[in-house]
C-alpha cells in the first residue's frame, strides 16, 4: 500500500468514527472512554486531586464532552480535546491559584545561581542519593504541591503523559514561548523544593 | 562560548531540541565538559522520571484507585445524559 493511500484510508477511519461520535453511537463512545478515562483520572491525581475528587472531574469532562460533542470537527485529537477540557475544569476550581504571572519569584532564585558572567555561583547540590532512593516519590508528591497550577499542569503532562509540545499548547492555550517559560519555572521550584529537603535530610 | 546559565536555561525549558544543529553540539560538549551542568541536566531527567514512577509508571489501582469501575461509571452516566436528551 502506498503512503498516500494508507494515509486516507487511516483519515477515512478517523472521519468515520467521528460521524459514529456525532451520532453518540455507544460503541463509539464506549471506546474514547476505554481509551482515555485511565490517563484523564492519572492527570487529574498528578494534579493534586483526591481519589473521588479526580474521578467526579473525569465524569465531568466526559459529561461536557459529550454536551459539546457537536462542536468537535476532529481536527485536533480526541486526546487533546479531552485534556482541553480537563484544563478548564481544573482553572474552575481552582481560581485562587493565579495565572501566568509576569514576574515569578522563582525566576530570580533561578537568576541568583549564576554570576554576571553565568558561570554557577550556586551550583546545584549533589542530590544522587535522594533521586535514587524510594524517598524521592515522597519528596517529588510533597513538592509537587508548591507549584501553581497551571505549571503543575505543564509539568504533568509534559513528564508524566509525555505529551509533545504543540500539544500542551493545544490543551493549555498557551504559545510555544509560554510554554517554555512555564515547564522551566515548574521544574526549577521542584528542583530547589527537592534540594531544600535534601539539604535539611543531610543536615 | 556558551555560559553555564545558557545551558541550564536551554535544558530545563525544553528548547534544546529546537536549536540548530551548532548550538545543540556546543550544548553537548559544554554538558561533557561541565560537571555542574551535567549534574543539573541529569537531576531535571530524574525529576521527570520520578514523576512518572510516582504516578504513570504504577498501576492506577496503586495510585489511589481501588475499584476497576471508572470506566463502567463514566459510562452509566453517559448512557443517562444521551437518553435524557
Amino acid at each position: 500500500m502506498s503512503q498516500a493511500t494508507a494515509m486516507s484510508s487511516v483519515s477515512e477511519m478517523k472521519a468515520e468514527f467521528l460521524v459514529r461520535l456525532h451520532q453518540r453511537e455507544p460503541e463509539a463512545l464506549a471506546t474514547v472512554v476505554q481509551d482515555h478515562a485511565k490517563p484523564l483520572y492519572r492527570a487529574a491525581r498528578g494534579l493534586g486531586f483526591r481519589e473521588e475528587e479526580a474521578e467526579d472531574l473525569v465524569q465531568d469532562v466526559f459529561a461536557t464532552f459529550l454536551e459539546r460533542l457537536d462542536r468537535f470537527e476532529g481536527r485536533s485529537q480526541v486526546r487533546t480535546w479531552l485534556f482541553g477540557i480537563l484544563h478548564h475544569k481544573v482553572m474552575e476550581r481552582r481560581r485562587d491559584q493565579y495565572r501566568d504571572q509576569q514576574n515569578d519569584p522563582i525566576d530570580e532564585v533561578f537568576e541568583s545561581r549564576f554570576d554576571t558572567h553565568g558561570n554557577w555561583m550556586r551550583p546545584p547540590q549533589d542530590l544522587e542519593q535522594l533521586l535514587e532512593s524510594q524517598q524521592i516519590g515522597e519528596a517529588i508528591k510533597h513538592c509537587l504541591e508548591t507549584l501553581p497550577t497551571t505549571q503543575r499542569e505543564v509539568f504533568v503532562l509534559r513528564e508524566i503523559e509525555e505529551c509533545e509540545t504543540g500539544e500542551i499548547c493545544k490543551i493549555l492555550g498557551i504559545s510555544i514561548t509560554n510554554l517554555s517559560v512555564l515547564i522551566h519555572r515548574a521544574r526549577n521550584r521542584l528542583r530547589e523544593c527537592i534540594e531544600a529537603r535534601g539539604w535539611r535530610r543531610a543536615g | 562560548m556558551i555560559r553555564c546559565k545558557d545551558v541550564a536555561k536551554l535544558v530545563a525549558s525544553d528548547q534544546l531540541r529546537s536549536q540548530r544543529l551548532m548550538k545543540r553540539l556546543e550544548v553537548r560538549l559544554h554538558l561533557w565538559m561541565c560537571r555542574y551542568c551535567s549534574r543539573w541536566e541529569r537531576q531535571i531527567r530524574q525529576l521527570g522520571s520520578a514523576a512518572r514512577n510516582l504516578v504513570g509508571g504504577t498501576p492506577l489501582e496503586q495510585v489511589g484507585k481501588p475499584h476497576d469501575d471508572l470506566e463502567a461509571g463514566v459510562l452509566r452516566k453517559l448512557s443517562k445524559k444521551s437518553r435524557g436528551k
